[in-house]
Parts: structure tokens; C-alpha cells; sequence
């Protein structure tokens, strides 16, 4: 998303002044609604359901049933049980490549921004030059070399994610480097260990939540992209993009199977901005609107 | 600023229609895959073979029936010890650059496989001499009796090459080839299509249309689309979804191809298919027929043997039943209940070959077994995999290009081969061995189908595969085309009259 | 200006050998080897062997990239694997495919949603702001390869109206771009709408609107220049999301560009391919972000110094 990577002239918003309680706006509460219900479904819902893998040939390719609510697919599995199983797995792999990206790119990123100089112009150029290139590219590449499979899956897509997240934490502590604080700390002795994790991270934090929120819809993006071109998880495995590639074939006899995945997809991603979107409006009280939201 | 982009899309359907218009007299022919080039050295594919049947010429041709007829020879003999063939080519015949196709040309086109380490060329390994006498005279050797020579010299990777062509054009020989066939390759438009033209001095009968354009169109939807729109005149591979969309449509025939036969390849080294129970039990687990009938949408017909009917040799063994109650009792005596097997599947090599490998991998998963399921895209990864050899079960397709049995008998069940590709299941039975090297070596041809009846029978009971089935798919052709043949193992059409 | 360009190109050349100098050695770490795919089904080992030499495959992996880099320079990115054709010349077969597709949805996303976005400025809080609203949320929502199916299946199976496959006339091209647009196309009608609120809400354009400036003029002459810099500064960005959706575009309708090229490339195991396909969609990335950078240097002089 492109909502999720700020321009240059964007800075990270300084923190919400303690008292004032940020408050999400009226789209971002409707996101979060979504993702609620996604993760309940996540939680709980293959649990209540059938078994995604079961398969009964002699019930392919059925409609909605008392049995089935979505119908089959053409090994005759549940398509709602697959659905379900399939939230989890995003949810995996979004949270997840997030979280990879978040901590190496981010801790990459501080370091970088506070050590300046040198290592700072090399990884900025680094980090520029991965930037300009598509992420399914990198991740693309990161499959063909570390092979499929869901864990490879996270980890390329998470791989992705790193230059991204590296880019926003060096830019934010820049500009933290140069609070009165931390000038007060360093003139104090502390060591630079001590000044980043106590002075410095914690001002980052409301740019990197927001950041994240949005990375973790380009990474299920992303992850989904891959399995659709079958590089991705193995054709068996409930997973959204993964039954859009496989629906594709059966798309004349019975179009629903590439319908329910990518309406999951959609409503994901959706919920995902709509609550991040709010929640950058709640952590920067100088923002009147966010990028993708405003009324 | 809505009525301007609407009149804007409009203009750009007319544009759309007017070029899709065909020409008088030309062909579009739409094929599934693209491929590397069209070197008669390089791997064989359907698709790929079906452009070089149109540019190639060779010593030999298959009718309909897939048996080699003669096109570029006068007269053939074999001496009396059958391992001296004297191959009497017809005069007159000329490659696309106008140079003479005569007994030094295929003395080259045969040497230059052996030279270039040509994937087929165990077509031509029997021979052991070629000498040419005088323009027109070719005398090949063999070390055994062989009588599948002509089956080897009408394949289309024993295309003829003309060999100032290939001096000249070194590398790029493959993108530009310059054969002695019907027609006369043109151009390749990476990605999209190659265009084939009527090659006016071709030696036999005058070849029907102006030229040919073969189009790549990976989605079958995309092909049937084509075809409905009337945009093309022969589509490929069609599933029975497809066809039967096309079904009573205007202009448009079916034709239905019985194409390879589709097997697991079981380990016979490796426990616990090892077991002979096992492999039997693995037979009686899967319901091929409801696999043919759900997963291929109808699309197949089952196996009876190693050798299927593309192949003239083909006797039907018989199938193994769907019975999975036996299938759990031979496992229970095979001891082998819960065991391990690892299941490896290729991707859009054969049709819905990762969907029926996920249906199989349920059927062993219902009769006892732990299925490690393994599906690998790439073909090279594929090939990697099977050959590390940790494998119990994994998916081959053969369609018999040769037209001879003696082809897939050799590959896949000589010990000689055990353990190296294609028997990498390491089937070993000494008493198959001799049968299949005197089949390759008697030329009684009653006496040979006797020999590969007796071969298949004895294959078969020992269930070194998971037989499943001959895979069916569907050819549209619209009106346009008068005369279409197809070659069924294979799976390719070609549209020019046959020799004589 | 000058001195700023020929910096910035020359930035480029370490970028183009780190990312040569990654991919090639990452390669090398793939399992599957391409001899015994091309040597095919019956070929012994020492067939496998031979051609194994024949590509020097069988040298170090840094005397391959030196040979490598060698070769680049002279403008000799190797020969293909599969095809035994020079990359270069596959890839002027395939770049220019998947530039048209690209830059035509990236330039009618552009108009469109600038269009758009200006639109809803203009109408704020009314029902075609309210409307770009849903459009946009929608838009970047839902994944592009999904939208390719549904547009296949509407249009193709449903009304027969379109060609769905294929590179042959202007018509090809509806379906890929209707495909591929619509995320951009969302992204900069939202950020064409609030840059240009906000230029609205400044003091200079109250000034001019106080002055008795006409409203239309104001909105041309002087909000509209500063409300572009944000949609240009993140289209080259937007360029490269958007090359994510071609790879899987490009496989839905048969489009014969690099996006495929690279993904058949890296499924062979031709590593020529595709070592030249990455070089040269980065050097075009990087060149992009470039004019982009230019551009916005042409309409605000104040980011020529940044």
C-alpha cells in the first residue's frame, strides 16, 4: 500500500501529549470491527468447522448446502472450512512477515539514524535502492532461491518489509536525536545503548504502530500474490491466493471458488486501512485527516 | 468526460476487431505452452513438436496410426543378418535455403545429435555405421538386429537439418530453423506466436493454406474464448469443461485425444513400498474412476497397462479395483499401518496433475497410510527431487512418441537403467530384461506382440506404479481446416496432406 | 541541474553491480540444475556434464560472476539457457510489452485520478467525494490478479465483449489496464484530494480569492501546481507497486512481457534470464525514481535542493 509508506516530506508524528486520549475516528472503529471479527474467526473458527483438508471426490464442485454453506471444491473439501483455515494462515503471515521486517528493518534503521555518517549514507543507499523495487520482485526472488512453503513465504515477505521499516525508524530518529533530552542524556554519559532503547524507541513507537498496521495488509498482499503464482504455499494448503490460483481452472463450471477467497482478501485489506488509517489520525493530533480517509 | 471515455473504449474494440480479422487462407493455431526453440537436439513437448512436424521433414512419417510410412525414400532393403538397412532417398527434394536433401544431409542431421548430446539421442544409439553411397544412397548399421529403425527415423526430433543453415546461423539454428517440411518458418514473436509459410517447393503434395501462426495461450478459458470469437482455427487442449462449452457451437468440431498414460512410479527400493502388499495395497486405495469422473471432469479413461493403446504393442492387463477395505488389509499384513510414504508431484506439467496428486494423497491418507505430500513446480526442481530418490510415489506422464514399445520398456523397466532416470523406482527383474531385449531385437512382428504381452503381464502383476489413467483432452477445430491428423501418444495435430 | 543529473546517474552504477552481484550469488544457491533440464529425459551424466561445461557452470560461483561482469560491461548480458538466444535481444522482445502496459496504467491512473481527486476537492463532503471515497477504498483493496479473474469471467465467459488474451491490437490492452489501475488510480485521486484541499485552505490562495481572483483561475494557476508535487513524488513508488499486480497480470491475459519472461525464467532455472530481467527492471526503476525526482524539481525548485 502506498498509503503505508510515507514521502519524504512526511516525518513521523511526535507522540500523542500524555492526557489526551487519542480516540479512533468512525472509519478506523469500522476497521477494527472487521479485524476483530477476523481474528475471532481466526481463533476460534477452525474449531467450528470441517476439516479443510477432508476430501469427499464424490461431493466435488457442490453449491451451497445444509452441509456445505459455501459449497465444494473440486476435491469436494469444504469451501468455508478452507476459508476459515485460510484467515489464520493470512493473519500468520501478515503479523508475521511484519514482525520480521519491523524488528530487523527497525532496529536497522535506529541504529543507522543515530550512528550517522558513513554507515548511515550506505544504508541509506541501500535501503533507497530496495525501495524503488517492487516487493513482489524481492520476494519473488526470496522464494525461488529459499524454495515454497509457508515459513519461506513469511520469511520473503517479511524480507520485503525490512528496507521499508528501516527507512521510517532511521528518519524518526533524526529528528529524536536532536531533542533536548536525549542531548541532556548523551551530556550525561549515558552510553548509546542505554539512550536508544530508553530515549530514542519510545518515540518511535507511534510511527512504526502505524507503519505496521498498514505493512501487515501488504504483506498478506504480497504472500497471496505468490501463491497465486503458485510459487507460494503448496496447492493443497487452504490458503486465499493459493485457492484463487487452483478456482481459476474450475472457473466455467463453478466461478463462486474464485469468488469467496478473493472477497476475503479484499475485506482483510480493507478493515487493515481503515484501522490504520484511524489510528494515524488518532497518534498525530496535527492531523486533521489521514491519507486515504479524510472527509 | 463518461460518454468521451465510453466512445474511447468503443474505438478501441473496432481497432481490436479489424486486426483480429483473419486473412484468406492462413491458419491461427492455439498452442498451451511456449518452448525453448525448435531444435530437433531439444526436449520434446507436445506444442513444440507440433511446429517442427510443419517445418521438419524426415526420412519417415506416422499415418494416423502412428506406424512410419516412408516420405523422402524410394526404396529401403535389409541385409539378410537384418543389421544393414540400404535407404534409397528420393531425388529432387530441397531444405528452405534451396541446398539438396540428400543421404549426406541425414548423415549430418544424425551426427549433429550425437555430437550436440541431443535429449533423443537414444533414438539413434542402435546405430553403429552411416555411410552414404552417391548422392542418394544411405547405409546405416546397427549392432543388434532393430527393428524399430523407422519408428526412430520418423520421429520428429529426427528432423533433417540443412547443414550450410546450420554453419551459418550457429546458435540462433534454433529460433530460425531451416528444414525441408511443408511449410518454412518465418518469424517467432517471443512470447506470442511463430509463423509458419508455405514452402512452395516442398516434395510432396502441395501443402493447403498460405501460412500458419501458432499462438501461445496458456489459459484455457482464453483458448476456448478465442475459438468461440471465431479468432482462431485449432485450439489445443481443451478440458471436457471447455468442450463442452463448444459443444454444438457453429463451425467448431470436437476432436477428442487419447494422450499419455499417467502413472506413480512406485519405489521398489525404498520401504515400505518395497512390500510388494504395499504397492498392491496402494493400487486397490485409489478410485481412479472418481478421480477421471470429479478431478479431470471426465477427462481420462483408466489404465491397463504399462504399455497403453497409442502403442500397437498394447495388451489390456487389466485394472486394479477400487477396494479399500482390501487396500487396509493388505497393509495390516504388509505390517505397514501409519507408515511413511512420500508422495512427490509435478505442477501444470500434465493436466490437473497437483489436484489429482492431492486426491491420491487423500485415498493412501484413508487407508492407513501418513502421506508426505510434496509438490514441486519447476520441472528442473521436479526432476532434481525424484532423482534423490527418497521418494515411495511420483507422477510420470509417457505418450510414446516413438510409436514403438520398445521405447518405454527400455526406460522405464531394464534393470540396466535401475535406479537412473526413468527407473528410478529401480525395477529389477532379470526375466522382463530378456524379454525386452529380445522384443528389441526381433523383427517377426507376431512373435514380438507375443513377447510384450508377456512383458506387460508379468510388469504389472508386480504393481511397480500406481496405474491411473490415459489423460483425455480435446482439440477445437473450426471450419477453415479441411484436413487435420493427430497423433494421439503424443498429443499434436499437423494440417498438411499425408505422404501418398 | 546538470551536475545534479549526471550525480545522480552516476549513483546508479554501484546500486546495478550490488544488485547484480546479489542476485547472480543467490542463484547459485538454487536447488535444480539446468543442465539436466535442458540435457531431458534420457540424457546420461556425462551428457549432463558436458553441457554443465559448456555453460561454465562447473567453474567457482565468483569466477562466474567475474566472467559476468566482464561480459555486462561490453554489453553482453549472456545467452539464455532455454532459448541459446542473447538476453538482451529476448528482453527487447519483452520489455517493450510490459513498458506499454505499465506506463499506460500508470499514466491513466494518473489523469484519472487526478481528475477525480480534483473533482471530489472541489465537491467536498458531497455525494462524488462520498463515492471516490468507497471507490478508493475498494480500489486499493482489492488485490489486482483477483479483479483480473472477476474481469475475465465478466467479460469474457459472461459478455464476450473484450479480447482477454494476447498483445495483437489496442483492445488487448482494456482488460490488463482495467486490471492494473485501479489501486493506483485510487491512491492518487485520495492524495490529488487532500493535497489539494489543503493548498485551498492556505493563506495565499484566501489572498488570491480576497483579491477578486475568479475562482476556475485560481484553482488552475495556483492550486493546482503545488497539488501536484505529492502524486508525482510517490508515482515512482506507485510504479513499482503496481509492476507487483504485472507479474500476475501478465499471467492471467497472456501478455508477453518481462513480468512473465522472469517468472518462466526463474521456474527453468535460466539464470541469464534472469539475472538480465532484475538488471534491467532495476536500472529502469532507479531511472524512474530519477525523472521523478526531475520532474518534481521542474514543478517545485525548492526539491532541487533538498
Amino acid at each position: 500500500m502506498a498509503s503505508s509508506i510515507p514521502g519524504p516530506g512526511t516525518p513521523s508524528p511526535p507522540p500523542a501529549p500524555r492526557g489526551r486520549r487519542a480516540r479512533l475516528p468512525a472509519t478506523g472503529r469500522v476497521g477494527l470491527g472487521i479485524l476483530a471479527v477476523l481474528a475471532l474467526v481466526a481463533a476460534i473458527g477452525p474449531s467450528l468447522t470441517l476439516d479443510p483438508y477432508a476430501q469427499d471426490l464424490a461431493r466435488a464442485l457442490e453449491g451451497p448446502s445444509r452441509g456445505h454453506w459455501l459449497g465444494t471444491d473440486q476435491l469436494g473439501r469444504d469451501t468455508l472450512a478452507r476459508l476459515v483455515a485460510g484467515s489464520r494462515l493470512s493473519l500468520l503471515i501478515g503479523v508475521g512477515a511484519t514482525l520480521f521486517g519491523l524488528v530487523l528493518g527497525g532496529s536497522a534503521g535506529v541504529v543507522s539514524g543515530y550512528a550517522g555518517g558513513r554507515l548511515d549514507g550506505a544504508f541509506t543507499r541501500i535501503v533507497d535502492m530496495l525501495l524503488t523495487f517492487p516487493g513482489v520482485l524481492i520476494a519473488l526472488m526470496v522464494v525461488a532461491v529459499a524454495g515454497t512453503g509457508v515459513t519461506n513465504v513469511l520469511l520473503a515477505v517479511g524480507l520485503r518489509a525490512v528496507p521499508v521499516f528501516g527507512r521510517v525508524a532511521r528518519a524518526s530518529t533524526l529528528v529524536a536525536r536532536e531533542r533536548d533530552s536525549v542531548t541532556a542524556a548523551r551530556a550525561l554519559g549515558a552510553s548509546p545503548a542505554r539512550i536508544l532503547v530508553r530515549h530514542i524507541a519510545p518515540t518511535l513507537i507511534n510511527s512504526i504502530v502505524v507503519l505496521a498496521a498498514l505493512q501487515v495488509a501488504t504483506a498478506i498482499l504480497v504472500g497471496a500474490t505468490l501463491s497465486f503464482l503458485g510459487v507460494g504455499v503448496p496447492p493443497e494448503t487452504p490458503e486465499w491466493g493459493a485457492m484463487l490460483n487452483t478456482g481459476r481452472r474450475y472457473m466455467l463450471q463453478h466461478g463462486q471458488l474464485i469468488v469467496y477467497p478473493g472477497v476475503a482478501i479484499m475485506l482483510t485489506i480493507l478493515g487493515i486501512n481503515l484501522f490504520g488509517d484511524g489510528l494515524r489520525l488518532a497518534l498525530d493530533p496535527r492531523r486533521t485527516r489521514g491519507v486515504l480517509l479524510e472527509l | 468526460m463518461r460518454s468521451r471515455t465510453l466512445v474511447f473504449l468503443a474505438a478501441l474494440v473496432a481497432l481490436g476487431g479489424i486486426a483480429a480479422s483473419a486473412q484468406a487462407q492462413s491458419l491461427t493455431v492455439l498452442l498451451p505452452s511456449e518452448f525453448a526453440n525448435l531444435d530437433p537436439v531439444e526436449i520434446l513437448s507436445g506444442d513444440q513438436t507440433m511446429v517442427m512436424y510443419h517445418v521438419y521433414c524426415r526420412l519417415y512419417t506416422f499415418n494416423d496410426d502412428m506406424e512410419p510410412t516412408p516420405d523422402l525414400i524410394a526404396h529401403e532393403s535389409l541385409s539378410a543378418d537384418q543389421r544393414t538397412w540400404t535407404l534409397k532417398l528420393k531425388r529432387g527434394a530441397r531444405f528452405h535455403d534451396g541446398t539438396a536433401v540428400n543421404a549426406e544431409a541425414v548423415k549430418y542431421t544424425i551426427e549433429r545429435m550425437r555430437r550436440k548430446g541431443g535429449s533423443q539421442r537414444v533414438l539413434f544409439q542402435a546405430i553403429s555405421e552411416i555411410r552414404t553411397e552417391g548422392e542418394d544412397t544411405l547405409i546405416l548399421t546397427t549392432q543388434k538386429p532393430f527393428p524399430s529403425l523407422r519408428n526412430s527415423l520418423a520421429h520428429p526430433n529426427a528432423g533433417l537439418v540443412s547443414a550450410r543453415a546450420d554453419a551459418a546461423l550457429g546458435d540462433r539454428y534454433g529460433v530460425q530453423p531451416v528444414s525441408c517440411g511443408p511449410y518454412a518458418f518465418k518469424e517467432w514473436t517471443r512470447g506470442t506466436r511463430i509463423v509458419v509459410v508455405r514452402n512452395d517447393a516442398y516434395h510432396g503434395a502441395r501443402p493447403t493454406y498460405d501460412q500458419i501462426g501458432f499462438q501461445f495461450v496458456p489459459e484455457v478459458t482464453t483458448r476456448l474464448f478465442m475459438m468461440q470469437r471465431g479468432q482462431a482455427d485449432i485450439a489445443l487442449r481443451l478440458g471436457p469443461a471447455e468442450a463442452r462449452q463448444l459443444e454444438g457451437a457453429k463451425g467448431v468440431r470436437l476432436l477428442r485425444i487419447e494422450g499419455r498414460n499417467i502413472f506413480y512410479q512406485l519405489n521398489l527400493a525404498l520401504a515400505p513400498t518395497s512390500d510388494p502388499r504395499v504397492r498392491q495395497a496402494i493400487n486397490h486405495a485409489v478410485d481412479k474412476t472418481a478421480i477421471i469422473q470429479r478431478v479431470l471432469q471426465g477427462a481420462g479413461a483408466p489404465a491397463r497397462s504399462v504399455i497403453e493403446s497409442m502403442l500397437w504393442g498394447h495388451t489390456a492387463v487389466g485394472t486394479w479395483a477400487y477396494d479399500p477395505e482390501k487396500a487396509r488389509q493388505l497393509l495390516r499384513e504388509a505390517n505397514a499401518v501409519g507408515a511413511r510414504v512420500v508422495l512427490l508431484s509435478p505442477e501444470n506439467r500434465y493436466l490437473l496433475d497437483s489436484q489429482v496428486s492431492q486426491a491420491v494423497a487423500g485415498y493412501l491418507k484413508a487407508a492407513g497410510l501418513t502421506v508426505d505430500l510434496r509438490v514441486i513446480g519447476d520441472w528442473a526442481g521436479y526432476i532434481d527431487a525424484i532423482k534423490k530418490k527418497d521418494f515411495n510415489l511420483y507422477m510420470l506422464g509417457w505418450g510414446g512418441s516413438t510409436g514403438d514399445p520398445d521405447q518405454v520398456l527400455q526406460s522405464i523397466f531394464h534393470s540396466r537403467r535401475a535406479g537412473a532416470l526413468w527407473n528410478l523406482g529401480a525395477y529389477v527383474n532379470k526375466d522382463v530384461d530378456a524379454l525386452i531385449d529380445a522384443g528389441a531385437s526381433t523383427f517377426d512382428e507376431t512373435r514380438r506382440r507375443r513377447i510384450y504381452a508377456d512383458v506387460q503381464k508379468r510388469i504389472f502383476d508386480e504393481a511397480p506404479w500406481l496405474f491411473m489413467y490415459r489423460v483425455t483432452s480435446f482439440t477445437a477445430v473450426g471450419d477453415k481446416v479441411k484436413e487435420i491428423h493427430t497423433l494421439q501418444g503424443p498429443e499434436f495435430h499437423y494440417v498438411f496432406p499425408l505422404a501418398r | 541541474m546538470l551536475t545534479y543529473l549526471l550525480r545522480r546517474l552516476a549513483r546508479l552504477a554501484p546500486t546495478l553491480l550490488l544488485i547484480s552481484a546479489v542476485v547472480f550469488i543467490l542463484l547459485r544457491l538454487v536447488p535444480g540444475d539446468p543442465a539436466t533440464v535442458l540435457a531431458g529425459q534420457d540424457a546420461s551424466p556425462e551428457i549432463v556434464a558436458g553441457i554443465r561445461a559448456r555453460l561454465g557452470l562447473d567453474q567457482p560461483v565468483l569466477v562466474q560472476y567475474a566472467v559476468y561482469l566482464k561480459n555486462v560491461l561490453r554489453g553482453d548480458l549472456g545467452q539464455s539457457i532455454r532459448s541459446k538466444q542473447p538476453v538482451l535481444e529476448e528482453l527487447a522482445g519483452r520489455l517493450p510489452a510490459t513498458l506499454l502496459l505499465g506506463f499506460t496504467s500508470i499514466a491513466l491512473a494518473f489523469v484519472l485520478g487526478l481528475a477525480l481527486g480534483m473533482t471530489a476537492a472541489v465537491r467536498a463532503g458531497r455525494w462524488p467525494d462520498v463515492a471516490l471515497l468507497v471507490f478508493a477504498l475498494l480500489g486499493v483493496s482489492a488485490p489486482s490478479f483477483w479483479l483480473g479473474l472477476l474481469l475475465v469471467l465478466l467479460f469474457a465467459v459472461q459478455l464476450g465483449l473484450l479480447p482477454v488474451a494476447g498483445s495483437d491490437s489496442w483492445a488487448h490492452l482494456v482488460l490488463p489496464v482495467a486490471t492494473l489501475m485501479p489501486n493506483s488510480l485510487a491512491v492518487f485521486a485520495r492524495l490529488s484530494r487532500s493535497t489539494l484541499l489543503e493548498v485551498l485552505g492556505e493563506d495565499f490562495i484566501r489572498t488570491a480569492v480576497a483579491k477578486g481572483a475568479r475562482r476556475t483561475q485560481v484553482l488552475w494557476r495556483h492550486a493546482m501546481r503545488n497539488a501536484l508535487i505529492p502524486p508525482v513524488t510517490v508515482a515512482g513508488l506507485e510504479f513499482g507497486r503496481l509492476f507487483g499486480g504485472v507479474i500476475a497480470v501478465e499471467t492471467i491475459f497472456a501478455w508477453p512481457g518481462a513480468g512473465k519472461a522472469l517468472v518462466d525464467a526463474i521456474a527453468t532455472r535460466d539464470y541469464p534470464m534472469v539475472q538480465g530481467i532484475v538488471l534491467a527492471l532495476a536500472l529502469l526503476f532507479a531511472l524512474l525514481n530519477l525523472a521523478v525526482d526531475l520532474l518534481n524539481g521542474v514543478i517545485d525548485p525548492r526539491a532541487r535542493h533538498a
